[in-house]
């Protein structure tokens, strides 16, 4: 089982060619090259991380029979939800666990001269 | 072959509009997609709206379809016989074996054959499975023992994770997914790791990180204390100086092994004693007449 295991990572940005790119994708290759005719994907953009999204979108684009557009377009916004959530556990990871919230009084200060 | 009423599965009146049926599908496809419904049955009801959707969608399959006429759903029907004839040479060796579903699918291949074409090779769909893992299971390695539904019956694989998974991260196990037809390849297994939450440790890639609690005299003194690790615990140095929030990283203690391991960050928090005793009051007092330390002053010019 484990010879033909591949490990895809998602932050890996290593270009992929198109038929491999195509497969993770779960697209047939005459589509990425529509999705690049469209503008939504660039040809530099072919590598796992964005093979990976555009699999998650491929798998919304079958089961509410969406076009390739609107997949295309929705792979962009889960591109960015996936860099906006790395982004959040990063912040996360490095935000004290324990945050103590405490209400104080105060009092206001006036300067004369 | 039991019948299944795909116009009731789609909640559409037998001549609905294609329009209408596909509002339909989508409609209840978003209630019972396993990614966020609620209901009891969403995956069954699911796949039963997918299937239905597969066959009303498309006018040719639709057209066999409602040849069969209305009946009970769950009723015992016979296949018509020039179905019986296209398929006796086809793929299925067992005609009684096969479903409606199978049947209508296809007579939607069989279609392009009857045009002069070979059938279109049809990949086998892949399985996506979700799999939890322990934060030591993600650094050490582990093999998973997994559950997979195949439409033949169930079957448990046995996956080998090697040491240093991150959070996301997907296994494909290739050509372990449904058989492809007509000389397509099989499908793919997607394993999707997920990292269980670790009760000392916060994860980001592979990179750990833990609050390091401090008491102010450890802060300003510098200390050695004692922090575990995932390979055991270890004796850590607090430089002198030390500030609430500074990142102390331990090289090469994160997740993974050899030169790909991330590293472990202890993120200060200097923590005061909630009471006092009278001396250390008093100890406390002496060093606040002392210092001539102002901690904004000194914030507020690092922010410069």
């Amino acid at each position: 089982m484990t010879s033909a295991t591949k490990h895809l990572r998602p932050q890996d940005t290593t270009r992929l060619d198109l038929p491999e790119f195509a497969g993770t994708a779960g697209l047939p290759e005459s589509d990425i090259r529509e999705l690049i005719d469209y503008g939504l994907l660039a040809p530099q953009e072919l590598d796992t991380r964005t093979a990976l999204v555009l699999r998650e979108a491929a798998g919304l684009k079958k089961d509410f029979d969406l076009d390739l557009f609107t997949t295309g377009l929705l792979a962009g916004y889960l591109l960015r939800i996936e860099s906006l959530e790395s982004e959040l556990r990063r912040l996360r990871a490095e935000r004290p666990a324990r945050m103590v919230h405490t209400e104080v009084s105060f009092t206001s200060v006036t300067r004369t001269g | 072959m039991k019948f299944k009423d795909y116009y009731a599965a789609l909640e559409v009146p037998r001549d609905a509009e294609a329009e209408a049926i596909k509002k339909a599908y989508r409609r209840l496809a978003r209630k019972y997609h396993p990614d966020v419904s609620k209901e009891p049955d969403a995956e069954a009801r699911f796949k039963e709206v997918n299937e239905a959707y597969d066959t009303l969608k498309d006018a040719e399959k639709r057209a066999a379809y409602d040849a069969l006429g209305q009946r009970r759903p769950g009723e015992e029907f016979e296949a018509p016989q020039d179905w019986r004839e296209h398929f006796a040479s086809g793929a299925f060796s067992g005609f009684e074996d096969v479903d409606l579903a199978d049947l209508l699918d296809a007579l939607g291949r069989h279609r392009g054959g009857a045009r002069g074409h070979a059938p279109r090779p049809r990949q086998g769909r892949d399985y996506d499975l979700a799999a939890a893992l322990s934060l030591e299971d993600a650094h050490r390695g582990t093999t998973l023992e997994l559950q997979l539904q195949r439409p033949e019956g169930p079957q448990t694989l046995h996956v080998t994770v090697p040491a240093g998974v991150t959070e996301g991260q997907k296994l494909r196990l290739r050509g372990k997914g449904a058989k492809g037809r007509d000389g397509g390849a099989d499908g793919d297994i997607y394993v999707h790791l997920q990292l269980l939450p670790h009760p000392r440790w916060r994860v980001d890639g592979k990179d750990l990180y833990f609050d390091l609690a401090l008491a102010p005299w450890e802060a300003a003194l510098g200390a050695q204390v004692e922090v575990p690790t995932l390979d055991g615990n270890v004796l850590l140095t607090i430089p002198p100086g030390t500030h609430s929030a500074r990142k102390l990283r331990l090289r090469g203690r994160g997740i993974g092994a050899g030169t790909d391991r991330g590293d472990m960050y202890g993120v200060v928090h200097i923590e005061v004693p909630p009471t006092l005793s009278a001396r250390e009051r008093e100890l406390f007092e002496a060093l606040a007449q002392e210092s001539r330390f102002d901690p904004r002053k000194q914030h507020a010019e690092a922010q410069r």
